[in-house]
């Protein structure tokens, strides 16, 4: 038998993570401290190795599969030695309990159909379509429907989908499934999934309810399958280390927002110390002072110098300081816009949903790391990408990832709340994506 | 010259039936004295007819001969004990699917065991039937997340087993182990898993050097060197921020360490030059400001914690 080994670095960018070398030093340094907790009368906790496994995890230059690897020997050594330590379930390997070990969510294949993004026409009255993606087998198509008041009672917990039906141009007839989604009051926002796909000659694809026409999706425009012309993807220019404890400072703002449970502490003091000693961070990084000066503005106890706080941090402080906010701008808007692969992950933002409970956008993902079903009570999830929005009057917005579900294939529907949401109906978006490896900028034209 | 010329055989019983065998081994070899036609009863077994425990258990040596795994779990010195039972392996079994384990076992038997059990029958033209169709408990359980959870269970179940074998064993399993990875011909093999390899020598080398230097383990670090001579140690700074840090061929694990040689009278050894039991000659340092010396060690007959003790 040989020996078995999962692979080095984290799910995103993996190879480019191991090639520069920080794998190496973080898989060293997890295997040294695990060595160090076998250790009788050892001054390091087993736990401490599982939440430094979190950690690195986390900043993607370990992969899931080699941590738990790593952990579970140790886990084996620590039982054969007759020490069952008490143990805490870390915030990864818990919220991961269900997937199979090694799991990559919505992984994409080492064959990849090509998605068509076909982006959603002008608006009509009644139903709005962000957009429709056309997928090996099944067009996902993120949605608002509005349900005639004859269709039921719009206090119902649930729409009346058994009674929709798909059809194309040519009388094929679809299997209709819908994913996640929000009600109200007769209006439901998630995503419309058609089994299967539409043959190429289709023209359009409609629902349609017992009361007439849903919806319609016209097949016939001009496929946009890749990003807008105005997306430039590049190489991060920050440590995976920097990166994480941006994700980090993120989650703060979005505690402070209080649309989450954010633990206030968040342990940052140990993810810099373990990023430090797995050489995924410089201790001379400016970073820390910035995180300092974020805590210390958000009333958090704070050691070290503190330094300049990032505008668009900032502004999302700002927003929430006020003491009246702008309500949210309320309606369906189209996007239909496929972003470059970044760090292995295919993202296409379909739209975005507006309305008294925030803003939100729309998206058809796959390669992702491992995410749970349902986003759990606590922090905001860390999915490898740090998220920015501008909008056309320059005001800076925070993606917060909101969940995820299945689209019945390798992709997955995903849903990102704006913090602030936003106010107006803006024209166009300015996307910031940067995952551990890469990063994307990207304009997009947003049609209400 | 081989890494376990140092070794002297080593025996223990094992479950095997309604009673208990002897297993031994001796010159990197395991032997089964109780089945002297080993190979004639694998065959025997993996055309359905029952397989002693003796054999299944030569098998899993065999196909744990190059496993890094068992270093993991496995002791880091005399001191560091590690316990299974045989009725804990007992209970692990019976919870595993039924014909689970012989079938990956026979599925890999051909290629793996026969040089490691020494065979007293018929040496030619054995081969192990496959399993027609491969229709077994495994390719039944359909989902492949499935069988790669059982597929991991059983090895751990596995891995615990050559555990149980004791602590003679389990230094002597160790250093077949590191002897597989350490040869010329695994150079791309031991690049690619530098990180686990650090950790395998350092979590050992650190505890010879604490009882040889009064080092803090925590405060060593291994890497595994490649090319001539038998590598380099440097001690650094004093009190708290005492540092050691060393770069050691794999091969030390398999001739040094588990021959029991790490630390002699004080001295820390860093290279066998002449393997042999119960005298041999080993390069080794006196104090952390010396420099290598050669030097014969005797086996003193003793063990402690399974290690052979030796003195100068």
């Amino acid at each position: 038998m040989h020996s078995e080994r999962a692979s080095g670095a984290g799910e995103h960018g993996a190879d480019e993570l191991a090639g520069s070398g920080y794998g190496e030093r973080a898989e060293t340094y997890l295997r040294l401290l695990a060595e160090a907790a076998l250790r009788p009368a050892a001054d390091v906790h087993s736990d401490e190795v599982r939440r430094a496994a979190d950690i690195l995890v986390d900043a993607g230059v370990l992969s899931y599969e080699l941590a738990t690897q790593i952990v579970a020997g140790m886990q084996l050594a620590l039982r054969v030695r007759g020490r069952t330590e008490a143990r805490t379930a870390t915030r990864r390997l818990r919220r991961l309990v269900h997937y199979p070990p090694g799991q990559q969510t919505f992984k994409l294949g080492g064959q990849q159909h090509p998605w068509r993004v076909l982006p959603a026409g002008p608006a009509t009255p009644g139903s709005r379509l962000m957009a429709l993606i056309t997928t090996a087998n099944r067009a996902i198509a993120p949605v608002t429907l509005y349900f005639p008041p004859d269709a039921g009672p719009p206090e119902s917990g649930t729409p009346p989908f058994a009674s929709l039906t798909g059809t194309d141009d040519q009388g094929t007839s679809y299997r209709l499934g819908f994913g996640d989604g929000t009600w109200t009051g007769g209006a439901w926002t998630g995503p419309v999934i058609f089994l299967p796909a539409p043959p190429a000659t289709a023209r359009w694809l409609a629902i349609i309810s017992p009361h007439g026409q849903l919806l319609r999706a016209d097949l016939a425009a001009t496929p946009r399958r890749d990003a807008s012309p105005r997306a430039a993807i590049e190489p991060a220019t920050e440590s995976p280390g920097e990166r994480l404890l941006a994700r980090k400072a993120e989650a703060l703002l979005a505690s402070y927002t209080k649309s989450y449970a954010v633990d206030r502490d968040l342990g940052l003091a140990e993810v810099a110390a373990v990023l430090e000693r797995a050489g995924a961070l410089s201790p001379l990084s400016p970073v820390h002072a910035r995180l300092t000066a974020l805590k210390q503005l958000l009333g958090l106890p704070a050691d070290g110098p503190a330094g300049q706080i990032p505008a668009r941090w900032m502004a999302v402080i700002a927003a929430y300081g006020r003491r009246r906010r702008p309500a949210p701008v309320a309606g369906t808007a189209a996007i239909g816009a496929g972003l470059p692969e970044l760090d292995g992950a295919r993202l296409v933002i379909a739209g975005l949903h507006s309305g008294g409970s925030g803003t939100f956008l729309h998206l058809v993902v796959a390669g992702l790391g491992p995410l749970p079903a349902r986003r759990p009570d606590g922090p905001p999830w860390d999915a490898g990408f740090s998220w920015w929005v501008r909008d056309d009057l320059g005001g800076w917005h925070l993606g917060v990832f909101e969940d995820v579900s299945p689209a019945g294939g390798p992709e997955g529907l995903l849903r990102i709340a704006l913090l602030p949401p936003l106010s107006h109906p803006t024209s166009s978006l300015t996307v910031e994506i940067a995952g551990a490896t890469q990063q994307v900028t990207a304009d997009l034209p947003v049609k209400w | 010259m081989s890494w376990f010329d140092s070794l002297p055989a080593a025996e223990t019983a094992v479950p095997c039936g309604t009673g208990t065998h002897t297993v031994r081994w001796e010159g990197g070899l395991l032997t089964l004295p109780a089945h002297p036609d080993a190979e004639a009863e694998l065959v025997l077994g993996a055309l359905g007819g029952e397989r002693p425990a003796c054999i299944a258990l030569a098998q899993t040596w065999a196909g744990h001969a190059d496993d890094l795994a068992v270093l993991t779990a496995g002791p880091r010195s005399a001191a560091d004990r590690v316990s299974v039972d045989w009725s804990e392996i007992a209970e692990l079994r019976a919870k595993l699917p039924s014909g689970l384990a012989q079938m990956t076992s026979m599925l890999r038997m051909s290629a793996t065991v026969t040089p490691f059990i020494r065979h007293s029958g018929p040496q030619a033209g054995t081969q192990a039937a496959q399993p027609a169709g491969h229709s077994g408990p495994v390719s039944r359980l359909g989902a492949a997340g499935m069988e790669e959870v059982l597929r991991r269970q059983l090895r751990q179940v596995e891995l615990l087993e050559l555990l149980a074998l004791g602590a003679e064993f389990q230094f002597r399993l160790a250093g077949t182990v590191t002897a597989a990875w350490a040869g010329p011909d695994r150079a791309a093999e031991r690049a690619r898993r530098r990180p686990e390899l650090s950790g395998v020598l350092t979590g050992r080398f650190a505890l010879a050097a604490r009882d040889w230097a009064g080092v803090d383990p925590d405060a060593v670090t291994v890497t595994p060197h490649e090319g001539d001579g038998w590598g380099t140690l440097e001690i650094s700074g004093t009190g708290r921020s005492r540092r050691l840090r060393a770069a050691l061929p794999l091969g030390w694990l398999a001739e040094v360490w588990a021959g029991g040689l790490a630390v002699v009278d004080g001295h820390l050894v860093v290279a066998v030059e002449q393997p042999g039991y119960p005298l041999a000659r080993v390069l080794a340092i006196a104090a952390p400001d010396a420099e290598p010396t050669s030097v014969e060690v005797r086996a003193t007959g003793s063990l402690a914690g399974g290690l052979m003790t030796w003195t100068l």
